[in-house]
């Protein structure tokens, strides 16, 4: 039912236990209804019931899912939609943000596993093979999303009859959304099918390197959009100081916070899941006060402690012992938060710009590994793998909401959750299928450190 | 955020100060009103480093605890067709009647002696008994982990089985007491007449610790080579556990015990726990961890400390007497503070009581008794090892008197 390692069961088990597991959230169901309704006035009672809910229906759609032969995380975001506020209703708005609170629990230890995961012999074979993917993804991605856009713009409510200018500046904004990938999917895909091979490596490289390309690019994206649509504002680098500035400081705290948890690990043998949740939170608070990026810090630091230390094993192993639930309740959180109605409103243009998006994608990708001289599995089914768009996305277009003026960013948002929402199921799927169509799934031995997630 | 790290920072704490051993057993005699003390100090009653909110929204994750810890003293249960169960049984049943018996006389003494320091008055002897059963179960009921792992150092004989029996299911009384928490919701011994409305909220929580029992069965947590598959599911069930239980306004304590208990009705307990340690890596961190967040809770008040010398009293004098009874049917001698220590559940299972009853007069009186109760146990104990020890003289190792060192002692 989670992702631990389990005696094999025959077909005819798995779905009896599928089976059995829905009939157990069905029985919780049941035990919620019989609830007399003004106890949902409980305040963190009815929030306590959500979140040991949406745990075992997220263990139960992963399952379900598992049957399927699709990637358990998509069992854990179905299950989130099925039981969130905008599918049946069975937790609401409040008790979904509450469960928000796994979320710096759960980015941290994807972010820890993600550094720890690259080895420098790694760096070193594949740096060519990521420079020039990350570059063709820049320049086929960006300008071809913000074309389509623009042309699509008189088919939007929010962009019908404005400025051009206006329609080149969201557009600009939108291309720098649809660059962002999923790292947190693409660890749990990984985990879950304990893959080893180019593929993996050339996936986790690129949801590690965008998650840092995606600040700047939207960073000068947003500056852009501003010099369009505000008269009078102008572009200067002081702008980019800031996000310099930024960058440059987590890298700073990464390290050092690399170098004292490869100096813990290294004194203490005990608690050391304690260790890990402390870490996950107190640095987690640390950085939201001082403005770095806490995923690019969290990945530095699992990168200082693989690479610097002999610790890398302890990390990986301890962050994949606690992974397992804290990864169910993120992505089913992250699944409740779909809005399916706007999906429902709006899903011909989601579906044509996660399309364009996909398509762009490939081409990109197929460029790229054309200059590097990627190897067969790479050039053939790396796109398979920057499809996934989940939290890292959501947040930007929270942030390019607040960001654009005129009730613009109210649109925007509501398309870019829709398409998000697409990639969010559709990526996870196309993964785990080239992983398994690539050779690499079940190849991570035991010296690899176990997965992440299931 | 800023809870969530008060709330690690205290389980990191705990988790420093609970380690095993014979030296560790002899100081964590100690731990008990050391974190109970802890909390009262943060709390907005003492220096006031918690801000009530804080303390509110830590809440949550005490039910969770509360349940979790109830949820891992059902699953310890033994099935009856365990080896020795009968006469274990016996003997748990002696110990409980003692124990609660010794409590329950002592704080009825002073009940009727003193009617006017305890918020329920002049009342009658019967309904003071419904009254102070449950703290008197409570402490009286529990003897802990610590005399279990004490008593695993003893040499193998059925002495030691019998006190391992003991030890392993004398919270059964102190978790089944707070189906009696509805009884006492309406502030006093008048309340044991309401009747029907309390008698369908306890069905509430038997139902619903029977229901979660069945949806952990069905989610496969029994089966055998998937114990750790199942602990997430458990986990799951015991967050589900709390949140009913707070919904329908009932001690989360009650239910999550049921529910293990069914579990380890089944077979599936000891699986799940992993083995001899009884699940000790599982409990011990947040048992601990618990014990601060007890003390944000504590009211100050003299009747809680006079009810708490009391019910300590009682204890004291239930144990003694079964400390002479096993010694003389063992002809083994049975130090009586090896029986002693602290009821490691009583405080959490009170924590329960506490969160299921609205706050106030009598819900502080009971709860901070049981605290007291159990903090005066543990500093007695621990003023008496250190006595002992000093007169063995202090260049001699630390340990539990009574204990032999073993190898990896230490604090």
């Amino acid at each position: 039912m989670t992702g631990q390692p389990q005696p094999a069961a025959g077909l005819g088990g798995r779905l009896l236990e599928t089976a059995l597991g829905v009939l157990g959230v069905g029985l919780m169901v049941t035990l919620a209804a019989l609830l007399p309704p003004e106890t949902r006035t409980h305040g963190h009672g009815q929030s306590l019931f959500a979140l040991g809910f949406l745990l075992v229906a997220g263990l139960v759609g992963g399952q379900v899912a598992s049957v399927l032969k699709l990637p358990r995380l998509t069992g854990y975001l179905l299950a989130g939609v099925l039981f969130g506020p905008h599918g049946l209703g069975l937790l609401g708005h409040r008790e979904v943000k509450t469960l928000e609170l796994i979320n710096a629990l759960a980015l941290a230890l994807i972010a820890l596993q993600a550094g720890a995961e690259f080895t420098m012999e790694m760096l070193r074979a594949g740096w060519k093979s990521l420079a020039w993917a990350s570059l063709t993804q820049l320049v086929v991605l960006v300008p071809g999303m913000a074309l389509g856009f623009w042309l699509a713009r008189d088919s939007l409510d929010f962009l019908r009859d404005t400025p051009w200018q206006v329609g080149v500046g969201v557009a600009l904004v939108w291309a720098a959304i649809a660059v962002s990938k999923s790292p947190a999917a693409t660890l749990a895909v990984v985990g879950e099918t304990r893959a080893r091979g180019p593929l993996t490596s050339y996936a986790m490289g690129m949801v590690v390197v965008f998650d840092v390309v995606v600040l700047v690019v939207f960073s000068v994206a947003l500056t852009g959009a501003r010099v369009l649509m505000e008269p009078g504002a102008s572009f200067t680098v002081a702008d980019l100081e800031a996000l310099g500035e930024e960058l440059v400081a987590s890298v700073a705290a990464g390290t050092t916070l690399g170098l004292l948890v490869a100096a813990w690990l290294w004194l203490v043998k005990r608690e050391r899941l304690l260790f890990v949740v402390v870490l996950a939170y107190g640095v987690t608070a640390f950085c939201r006060y001082f403005h770095y990026d806490t995923l690019l810090v969290f990945v530095i630091a699992g990168f200082i402690v693989q690479n610097l230390s002999r610790q890398g094993p302890a990390l990986t192993h301890t962050v994949a012992e606690m992974s397992s639930a804290v990864m169910v309740v993120f992505f089913a959180t992250a699944g409740a938060h779909l809005d399916i109605d706007v999906l429902r409103t709006g899903w011909k243009m989601a579906l044509l710009m996660a399309g364009l998006r996909v398509a762009l994608t490939y081409v990109a990708c197929k460029a790229g590994h054309r200059l590097a001289r990627d190897g067969e599995v790479v050039n053939r089914m790396g796109w398979n793998s920057l499809v996934s768009q989940a939290g890292v996305t959501i947040g930007l277009v929270t942030l390019a909401a607040e960001k654009l003026p005129n009730g613009l960013g109210t649109g925007l948002a509501a398309l870019g959750i829709a398409v998000v929402g697409i990639n969010e199921i559709v990526g996870p799927v196309l993964f785990k299928s080239a992983l398994g169509r690539a050779g690499e799934v079940g190849r991570a031995t035991p010296g690899d450190g176990p997965p992440v997630a299931h | 955020m800023n809870a969530i790290l008060v709330l690690l920072a205290l389980l990191s704490l705990a988790t420093l100060a609970g380690r095993r051993g014979g030296t560790a057993a002899f100081l964590s005699a100690a731990t008990t009103p050391l974190l109970v003390a802890l909390g009262v100090g943060l709390s907005p009653h003492g220096l006031g480093f918690l801000l009530p909110s804080m303390a509110a929204a830590l809440l949550p994750a005490l039910h969770v605890a509360v349940a979790w810890l109830a949820l891992l003293v059902g699953l310890r249960v033994s099935p009856p067709w365990t080896p020795g169960f009968v006469r274990g049984t016996g003997w748990l049943l002696l110990s409980l009647v003692l124990g609660v018996a010794g409590a329950l006389l002592t704080t009825m003494a002073l009940a009727v002696a003193a009617p006017g320091w305890f918020p329920w008055g002049r009342t009658g002897v019967a309904q003071l008994l419904g009254l102070l059963w449950v703290p008197a179960c409570l402490v009286g009921g529990t003897a802990s982990r610590t005399v279990a792992a004490l008593v695993d150092r003893w040499p193998p004989g059925a002495l030691r089985e019998r006190l391992h029996f003991v030890a392993r299911h004398d919270d059964v009384l102190a978790a089944l007491a707070l189906l009696w928490t509805p009884w006492l919701g309406a502030q006093g011994p008048a309340a044991g007449t309401t009747g029907a409305a309390n008698a369908s909220n306890t069905v509430v929580v038997v139902a619903s610790g029977l229901g979660l029992a069945a949806a952990a069965l069905i989610l496969g947590v029994s089966r055998p080579g998937r114990e750790k598959a199942a602990r997430p599911v458990l986990a799951a069930l015991c967050v589900v556990a709390a949140g009913v239980s707070v919904m329908a306004g009932q001690p989360e304590g009650a239910t999550a015990y049921i529910m293990g208990g069914v579990l380890a009705l089944s077979g599936a307990g000891q699986r799940i726990l992993g083995g001899s340690s009884g699940g000790d890596a599982l409990d011990r961190p947040v048992r601990l961890a618990v014990l601060p967040l007890a003390g944000l809770l504590w009211t100050p008040s003299w009747p809680a400390v006079a009810l708490g010398a009391a019910l300590a009293l009682g204890r004291l004098g239930g144990r003694t007497v079964l400390a002479v009874l096993l010694a003389r049917a063992f002809r083994q001698a049975v130090p009586v503070t090896v029986l002693l220590p602290s009821a490691g559940l009583a405080v959490p299972l009170a924590v329960s009581l506490r969160l299921a009853l609205p706050p106030g007069g009598l819900t502080d009186v009971l709860f901070a008794g049981v605290v007291v109760a159990v903090c005066l146990t543990d500093l007695g104990v621990f003023a008496w090892n250190f006595g002992a020890w000093m007169r063995r003289g202090p260049a001699r190792p630390i340990t539990f008197p009574g204990i032999p060192r073993v190898e990896g002692d230490g604090a």
